[in-house]
């Protein structure tokens, strides 16, 4: 049976994930020319507002706890795969070109989170 | 004849007095501990308040700089001009935004504040109810607080059972409503109604904890997020073309936030949720066995006492910036 703790264990992967991503932009965004610091910028909101996602919607997994294993395998499952994407975001480059996939990995984590 | 520890050697752990007097003299009346954590319960509960109040300010400061920056034209929601009512229109904030911009959307880390908010209340309740029977002086408020203890306790039964259920499994009988019993010394009366309570509560104590601090962490990760972007606004324009008052202006306003950020960064909401069950469960097993267990509860009662407090001074409206000169 999953418990609460299981479910807060997967969350914090998910915002790990993407708390890595987010640093690593902002580092990018400080040393871009202008042109490539606007789209980082944009970047960084869009994660920041995923990364919320996740914790706004675990909050709501455990007040609607009603089936919270099968929230768990398919979070797991989720942040399995914001994981490998996550790998391949390593420059200013594949960080902005990768980040509209990571954050659509991160929303199927809201998603499992919602039920 | 029962004996009390006086207040000012209760707190102290490594008195010899307090731990004689709890092996030779039963029962404590933890009255000192159980107001200390009652103090950390309502700073928890403060600490939420303030967080969610202040992330529509927070909101609004930064929607403010974006668009002071671009000096742009000004929408005004339809809101501004209605009572909240059935009008769906009524029922988003008051709000300015960019002229053909999207209208702000409210920012609700907690989707289900009002569950939060009852998790919170419950939380409270049971904390006063603690009080109000360890500090019962006659019989009269004895009888009404150790019937206000039962009503709580059911209270945070039901509040664990809709996040786990079955974690607030209490028998109906878990506190004797039957009151004081005439010949019965009140110090005895006090301390099986607190007894009674802590062990029938621990578990469900610690599950309603546990979402709240899935609720605080949602709450802090948001006016994070806003702080953040209001500081990148602040200094995104800075540069050699910046004149000094502007430059210095803007600089102590994002130096404002940087210190309000490190604050709540060092306040961990998890760590400040999950000392409030630890210092539950250490109440609950010095009341158990105080001779054994009555340092713990010290120090797991100081550690829960000070986290709230520091979390509720970290999420406190930020002060106006002051420039440096």
């Amino acid at each position: 049976v999953a418990t609460i703790a299981d479910i807060q264990a997967q969350q914090q992967q998910a915002v790990t994930i993407l708390d890595r991503k987010i640093a690593d932009a902002i580092q990018a965004q400080n040393t871009a020319p202008a042109s490539q610091a606007a789209q980082l910028a944009q970047v960084v909101q869009d994660l920041q507002n995923q990364r919320q996602a996740v914790y706004t919607q675990t909050l709501a997994a455990i007040q609607n706890s009603a089936d919270m294993a099968n929230a768990l395998a398919a979070l797991s499952a989720a942040t399995t795969n914001m994981n490998n994407v996550a790998g391949q975001m390593t420059s200013a480059t594949t960080i902005i070109n990768n980040a509209a996939a990571l954050i659509g990995a991160a929303g199927n984590v809201v998603t499992a989170l919602s039920g | 004849m029962f004996r009390v520890i006086s207040e000012e050697n209760a707190m102290r752990p490594l008195s010899i007095v307090p731990l004689l007097g709890l092996v030779a003299c039963s029962p404590y009346s933890f009255q000192k501990e159980v107001s200390a954590f009652t103090t950390g319960v309502n700073q928890l509960s403060d600490a939420f308040t303030s967080g969610y109040g202040n992330l529509a300010t927070d909101q609004a400061a930064l929607i403010q700089l974006q668009l002071t920056d671009a000096h742009a034209s000004i929408s005004i929601t339809p809101s501004c001009d209605l009572l909240p009512s059935s009008v769906p229109a009524s029922q988003q904030p008051c709000a300015l935004y960019a002229k053909n911009g999207p209208a702000p959307a409210p920012v609700t880390p907690d989707p289900n504040k009002a569950i939060t908010d009852k998790d919170l209340a419950v939380l409270k309740g049971y904390a006063n109810a603690l009080s109000a029977v360890t500090n019962a002086a006659d019989r009269a408020s004895y009888d009404t607080a150790v019937s206000q203890l039962s009503n709580a306790v059911g209270d945070v039964a039901k509040a664990a059972n809709a996040v786990a259920p079955g974690a607030g499994t209490i028998a109906p009988a878990a506190i004797n409503l039957a009151g004081w019993i005439v010949g019965t010394a009140l110090d005895q009366a006090r301390f099986d109604a607190l007894k009674q309570a802590v062990n029938a509560c621990d578990t469900p104590v610690t599950t309603v904890s546990a979402a709240l601090d899935v609720g605080l962490a949602a709450i802090s990760s948001a006016t994070i997020n806003l702080l953040y972007q209001e500081m990148r606004q602040l200094v995104g324009s800075l540069g050699n073309s910046t004149n000094d008052a502007t430059y210095k202006a803007r600089y102590a306003q994002a130096d404002a936030l940087r210190t309000t950020i490190n604050s709540l960064r060092q306040n961990d909401p998890a760590a400040t949720a999950a000392s409030l069950a630890k210092a539950h469960h250490a109440l609950m097993e010095a009341v158990n066995d105080p001779s054994r267990n009555y340092p713990a509860l010290v120090t797991a009662i100081g550690d829960f006492e000070s986290k709230a407090e520091a979390l509720k001074t970290a999420v406190a409206p930020e002060p106006a910036p002051k420039t440096k000169s």
